[in-house]
């Protein structure tokens, strides 16, 4: 069964319980008033069509989808942090032996900077990774609350001498877990810090409750958990979307200027070099910089 | 995305087509011919080879113009200097590709491609084949056979190189100390564009195509009209560009060296035989990779490609799609 279809079910089960409650306190005690009407009783049936609504505004997504992608972003990672390296490190000697103005530039321009561009890409799959992993927590801790909401609001209408009934769920926004990602200058600079994923950190963890002395009063209370529910849900993932347009912006949009410890996606990717390039301008294509050792 | 040595030749697609426009000839990733089948009507065995030879050559020369444009930008490279006098390796080596015979036939010895002194291409198909084939076998026949040409003429180049600098090794004098250590930069050299940083392009295309595929887990992962959904994707995309580029600028760069060094060794009677030992050293190594050859270094996704996907099975009846994640 599908979350939607076990919150759904849940859903019916508080419709029910609510129209038993409700029938009961309508119900007279003596035998002289009369019972409610089917009209009566289909209105009230009625008045709940909004909760199908609410809840159902909490199904949607699939928080496990993200385990896949965020175990493909982290072998993604391991090879920009490993993989690429036991490639980089041999390839690094044999450039050192090359002399001349062209081996000067390739290294200089080229080869060494790539060395530090490939830690500042994995940092940057681990910023996209972070914020999977955000989504997928904030996605998760709503279907929990949700759940755990409708279980307590089934419980307090089907307690006959139910008083106010006090449910506590942690709100979603504590359980988002902060993570700082460094991009490398590859240079002098100083490294630039961005901050994706404090996403919620210090949101407080709210206690809401459901209950009443009546029906009404219970659903009341259902009504105005599910809409402040909804109300942080949403705070939860514009603060998060807001976050990534940020760090979007930091990674890919600024320009570096000076004293600002910002880096454009040139930290992040190596500079295009063609074969022009590294002839360098010998007139029949040919390497005029690459310089034989002395007594050649 | 600025259009790099890389792109351009993993672009080259040339189509030839024979005079009566029923042969095409494909050589791009691979080549392809295809016989119109107005052929089997139209042709007997002989007239049909005579347009085979004509289009599959027209491609190679196609290829040949096109890959010259693409790594010099322009088609007319100068011809080589040489004399008659000229003992030089290149030149002994340039004498020999032009001695260069070999043939290929088809599995069902059908079809016979040759090439022959000076580049003369000629294909023969035998009595009947048309009919026995049928013009859809004969196409698949055609292109099996003009490929293992093409990978038999390869090989006989690669052999009279060798044989070229090797005579040059027995010949010269022994190397001094700095030749020894000048002869083993370039071969370290060549190493860099030949293995290192293609083996590093083919690791970024991986790694592309791995962040590529999360595109197939996030239309389930987010929920419908979810403003974290355009601005993940935003992310995911500028991410997979920059790795994207990162693949075909290691390709470039790699091509560009192995120019430089190739060119050197080839015009310099001395360096020459710094590649001649790096390629006797290479016989005890895998084959390196060449950045030359397209279709070595995978060319990357982009953002919104379809992603590739794979039948898995799960248990005994049941199969799922996955997407194919480069590891």
């Amino acid at each position: 069964m599908s979350f939607r279809d076990d919150l759904m079910h849940k859903v019916e089960q508080i419709k029910d319980a609510a129209y038993y409650k409700w029938f009961n306190e309508v119900m007279p005690n003596s035998g002289n008033a009369p019972p409610p009407s089917p009209e009566e009783a289909q209105a009230f049936v009625d008045g709940m069509r909004d909760l199908e609504a609410s809840f159902e505004y909490f199904t949607g997504g699939d928080p496990d989808s993200a385990n896949q992608m965020i175990e493909v972003l982290a072998q993604a990672k391991q090879q920009l942090t490993n993989g690429i390296h036991m490639n980089l490190s041999p390839a690094a000697t044999h450039l050192n032996n090359w002399s001349g103005n062209t081996a000067t530039t390739f290294r200089d321009r080229f080869f060494t900077p790539f060395q530090a561009i490939a830690v500042n890409q994995a940092n940057v799959v681990e910023a996209t990774s972070a914020a999977l992993h955000s989504y997928q927590e904030i996605l998760r801790h709503a279907r929990q609350d949700i759940v755990a909401l409708a279980d307590k609001t089934i419980g307090a209408l089907q307690d006959k001498n139910s008083g106010d009934i006090l449910a506590t769920i942690v709100g979603l926004g504590s359980s988002i877990a902060g993570a700082a990602v460094t991009i490398a200058s590859g240079g002098a600079m100083a490294p630039a810090m961005f901050s994706l994923l404090s996403a919620g950190a210090g949101a407080a963890p709210k206690l809401f409750s459901v209950g009443g002395s009546s029906t009404k009063e219970i659903l009341d209370s259902l009504r105005n958990e599910l809409r402040d529910q909804r109300d942080r849900l949403d705070k939860e993932i514009n603060d998060l979307k807001g976050r990534i347009d940020h760090d979007l912006g930091v990674t890919f949009e600024t320009t570096v200027v000076g004293g600002d410890d910002r880096y454009p996606v040139e930290q992040c990717c190596p500079p295009s070099i063609t074969a022009a390039a590294v002839a360098d301008g010998s007139q029949d294509g040919r390497v005029a910089e690459f310089t034989p050792p002395e007594g050649w | 995305m600025p259009d790099t040595l890389h792109d351009r030749i993993q672009r080259i697609n040339v189509v030839a087509t024979s005079p009566d426009g029923l042969v095409r000839a494909r050589y791009g990733k691979g080549f392809v011919v295809e016989v119109d089948p107005r052929c089997a009507s139209r042709h007997t065995d002989q007239t049909l080879a005579v347009q085979a030879t004509k289009a599959v050559g027209g491609a190679l020369k196609g290829y040949d113009l096109a890959i010259r444009k693409a790594l010099h930008g322009s088609e007319k490279t100068p011809a080589p200097e040489e004399t008659d006098h000229d003992d030089s390796p290149r030149a002994n080596f340039l004498r020999a590709t032009r001695l260069i015979a070999v043939e290929a036939t088809s599995t069902g010895s059908d079809i016979t491609a040759g090439w022959h002194p000076d580049g003369g291409l000629t294909i023969a198909l035998r009595p009947r084949t048309l009919d026995r084939l049928g013009t859809s076998n004969l196409s698949n026949e055609l292109s099996a056979a003009v490929s293992t040409l093409l990978s038999r003429i390869a090989r006989a180049r690669d052999k009279a190189y060798n044989a070229c600098y090797r005579s040059l090794s027995r010949t010269e004098k022994p190397m001094s100390a700095t030749q020894d250590q000048f002869v083993a930069n370039l071969y370290e050299l060549r190493n860099v564009a030949r293995r290192n940083l293609p083996n590093i392009a083919r690791a970024y295309a991986g790694i592309t195509s791995q962040v590529h595929a999360t595109a197939f887990w996030e239309r389930t992962l987010f929920r419908p009209g979810d403003p974290v959904d355009a601005a993940w994707r935003g992310m995911r995309d500028r991410l997979e560009t920059l790795l994207g580029q990162t693949t075909t600028r290691l390709a470039d760069a790699a091509i560009a060296l192995d120019l430089a060094v190739t060119d050197l060794a080839a015009t310099d009677h001395r360096n020459a035989r710094a590649l001649m030992d790096a390629r006797a050293a290479e016989e005890h190594l895998p084959a390196p990779l060449d950045p030359n050859v397209p279709g070595q270094i995978p060319t990357p996704p982009k953002p919104g490609d379809p992603v590739a996907t794979k039948k898995l099975h799960v248990g005994p009846i049941m199969e799922v799609d996955v997407p194919e994640v480069a590891r």
